[in-house]
């Protein structure tokens, strides 16, 4: 139905343009005609009304010169954009036929009638070198009910595509921030390691190694393997099957403080003289030795944080 | 108890002088081998006798020769060939038809420094006979025994590559030495210097610079070197754990090990370890002392199993195992 009253309205305007046309155009001088029309005489209120404007005349394409179109008057109704396009084709006499289209697009405001009151088109007839003008007739169009169509889908599907973009955006943002994390969470777990190590050899000195009491030549041995079990740990190799030599030399090639390597060299020469050499030790000598690798614990953790911070 | 170190230090310093004097000379004529001139030395402090293996041309016999010319002392060299006999070694008794009596002729080994050089390629009697004599340091001629000379040092040498014509020492024999050194190749840096060393025309001149008093006072200091208890028990430990090394934590070893050390080797190895202290000018020994001559005490002492052969382990890995599991105190 909707297709047989657009045509009838098609042959009205037609006939009505002509008649415009004619009534407002001498033909004699210009056979230029105007056709305006809508594609749809009633739009849903989230819809476009589309207005097409087209001008024809017979002869070259160049022979008129479309100096100015005005904007249509219009009610119930706000421009939103307009395009044009040139067509010459050629009839069954064989005579060209140039057609100039200009589309309006409207956006209703709200539901009931909209009219389009007329486009005032100027051109130029460059044969005769004449300025003329042509203005089409009011049409009327009806703004029903808004109804879910293309383009509120095209919404959505823009919608949907931003939700994804923004999902896959987040979840890229997430991954890099959880291997961000992760990195940070093992190299945080690593210094607790070795912040550890550190802590728990002086908690263990603390707790096994005792400064009262006597036999303190069985202590210093405690404390002189205490001392290379640590080493052991921090280096993460097996120093207890080592002699002292040796274990200075291993130390030696590592990153250490001079001043603590000095120190343990001063405790283990000490405490091999009172270990192998048969020299006694008193309650004092033990206080300095437990001291010395107090301090050695104390400094190797501070040396460590130093390392970090740099 | 607790020793005098401080004493026992400059008794040291005092009768070690000569091993400077010794190295010294040595190294007129040998470049590098100071490992081998070291535990020489060990061997000649603590009384000990030294096998040599190497392969031909480290400089062994040279080494010797040039050690032995050092000391003011006699000097026998025997090439042990397959047709010695003990008596050529030892002595024997001649019959004088003079006097219709038989007296004794003493042979090479009645000297203080014996090379006993290539002592595989002689039959099993002689080396028998050597080996004795070093154990019990007096040889029987006849119905006399005569003591050896003191200091009396054997340092024999062998070859360990040629195998055609010779007679490998019997387990049981080389267990007398006290230690085995395995001679190795010097440095590019020391071919160099012998090379030019040697293809000069002028000689070296090697001057006696210890007396045979000298060397028995630094003995008698080194057996006064301390060696604590926690030494004693690491030596021992290390000595068992060839023998049981499951009680070590080296269950692996179990099958590759048919006879571990004999007590020998702990004797040894104590007495080696006061000689290394003693030549470091120290008075006491440390686990270092051990480790560092543990390989040649032990070399040599250690019976492998076919096992062992068949996958291609040797003495000395096994050693390195258990000087490295054995908790060094």
């Amino acid at each position: 139905m909707n297709k047989q009253f657009l045509f009838g309205l098609f042959l009205c305007l037609i006939l009505s343009s002509s008649i415009f046309s004619q009534s407002n155009q001498d033909t004699s001088v210009s056979d230029i005609s105007l056709l305006t029309y809508v594609e749809n005489e009633s739009v849903a209120l989230n819809r476009e009304v589309v207005y097409i404007v087209q001008l024809s005349w017979q002869g070259e394409l160049g022979r008129y010169k479309i100096s100015d179109v005005l904007d249509p008057d219009v009610t119930n109704l706000i421009v939103r954009g307009s395009g044009s396009s040139n067509k010459v084709i050629t009839n069954s006499d064989g005579k060209e036929i140039s057609t100039k289209r200009i589309t309006f697009y409207f956006r209703p405001v709200e539901m009931g009638m909209a009219y389009i009151n007329g486009v005032t088109i100027r051109y130029k007839d460059t044969l005769l070198d004449q300025n003329e003008s042509l203005l089409a007739g009011r049409i009327s169009v009806k703004i029903i009910d808004p109804i879910p169509g293309s383009s509120s889908n095209n919404i959505l599907q823009y919608v949907v595509y931003v939700i994804i973009i923004l999902v896959i955006g987040l979840g890229v943002y997430l991954f890099v921030l959880y291997n961000k994390r992760k990195k940070e969470n093992a190299l945080e777990e690593l210094e607790n390691i070795k912040e550890t190590t550190e802590k728990k050899y002086l908690r263990l000195l603390k707790e096994t190694i005792h400064l009262a009491g006597n036999n303190y030549k069985e202590k210093l041995h405690d404390l002189t393997h205490l001392l290379i079990g640590f080493f052991s740990e921090k280096y993460s190799t097996s120093l207890s099957n080592l002699s002292s030599k040796d274990i200075l030399k291993y130390i030696e090639y590592r990153e250490i403080e001079p001043k603590i390597y000095a120190k343990i060299i001063e405790f283990m020469t000490k405490s091999d003289l009172i270990r192998f050499a048969g020299n006694t030790v008193n309650e004092t000598d033990f206080h300095q030795l437990y001291d010395s690798v107090e301090w050695i614990l104390e400094k190797s953790k501070n040396d460590n944080s130093e390392k970090e911070d740099e | 108890m607790n020793p005098d170190i401080k004493a026992i230090n400059e008794k040291i310093i005092k009768e070690s002088e000569f091993t400077e004097k010794i190295t010294n000379e040595i190294s007129k004529v040998i470049v590098g081998q100071s490992y081998m001139v070291e535990r020489l030395l060990i061997g000649l402090l603590s009384n000990g006798h030294i096998l040599l293996e190497g392969v031909p041309g480290l400089a062994k016999t040279l080494t010797v020769n040039t050690l032995s010319s050092t000391i003011k002392t006699k000097f026998q060299r025997i090439q042990f060939t397959p047709d010695l006999l003990p008596a050529d070694l030892l002595g024997t008794l001649i019959f004088n038809q003079k006097d219709g009596e038989f007296t004794t002729k003493k042979g090479p080994i009645f000297s203080n420094i014996i090379l006993a050089d290539e002592i595989n390629r002689s039959p099993a009697k002689v080396q028998s006979a050597l080996l004795e004599a070093m154990q019990e340091r007096q040889v029987t001629i006849g119905e006399n025994t005569f003591k050896l000379e003191d200091p009396f040092l054997v340092l024999a040498t062998q070859n360990p590559i040629e195998q055609e014509g010779t007679y490998p020492l019997p387990e049981a024999q080389v267990d007398r030495f006290m230690l085995k050194i395995n001679v190795g190749y010097p440095s590019p840096e020391e071919e160099l210097e012998i090379i030019r060393r040697t293809t000069k025309s002028n000689e070296v001149q090697v001057n006696a610079v210890v007396t045979p008093q000298d060397i028995n006072k630094a003995r008698n200091v080194v057996k006064e070197v301390y060696v604590d208890e926690k030494i004693e028990k690491y030596i021992v430990d290390i000595v068992f754990a060839t023998r049981e090394p499951e009680k070590y934590g080296l269950e692996d070893l179990n099958e590759l090990i048919n006879y571990g050390a004999s007590p020998r080797a702990s004797i040894y190895l104590t007495l080696a370890a006061k000689a290394h202290a003693f030549l470091q000018r120290r008075g006491y020994v440390t686990p270092e002392d051990v480790r560092s001559i543990g390989m040649d005490v032990l070399r040599h002492r250690i019976i492998l199993s076919y096992e062992a052969e068949a996958e291609e382990i040797g003495t000395e890995d096994v050693i390195r195992k258990v000087l490295n599991r054995v908790e060094v105190p």
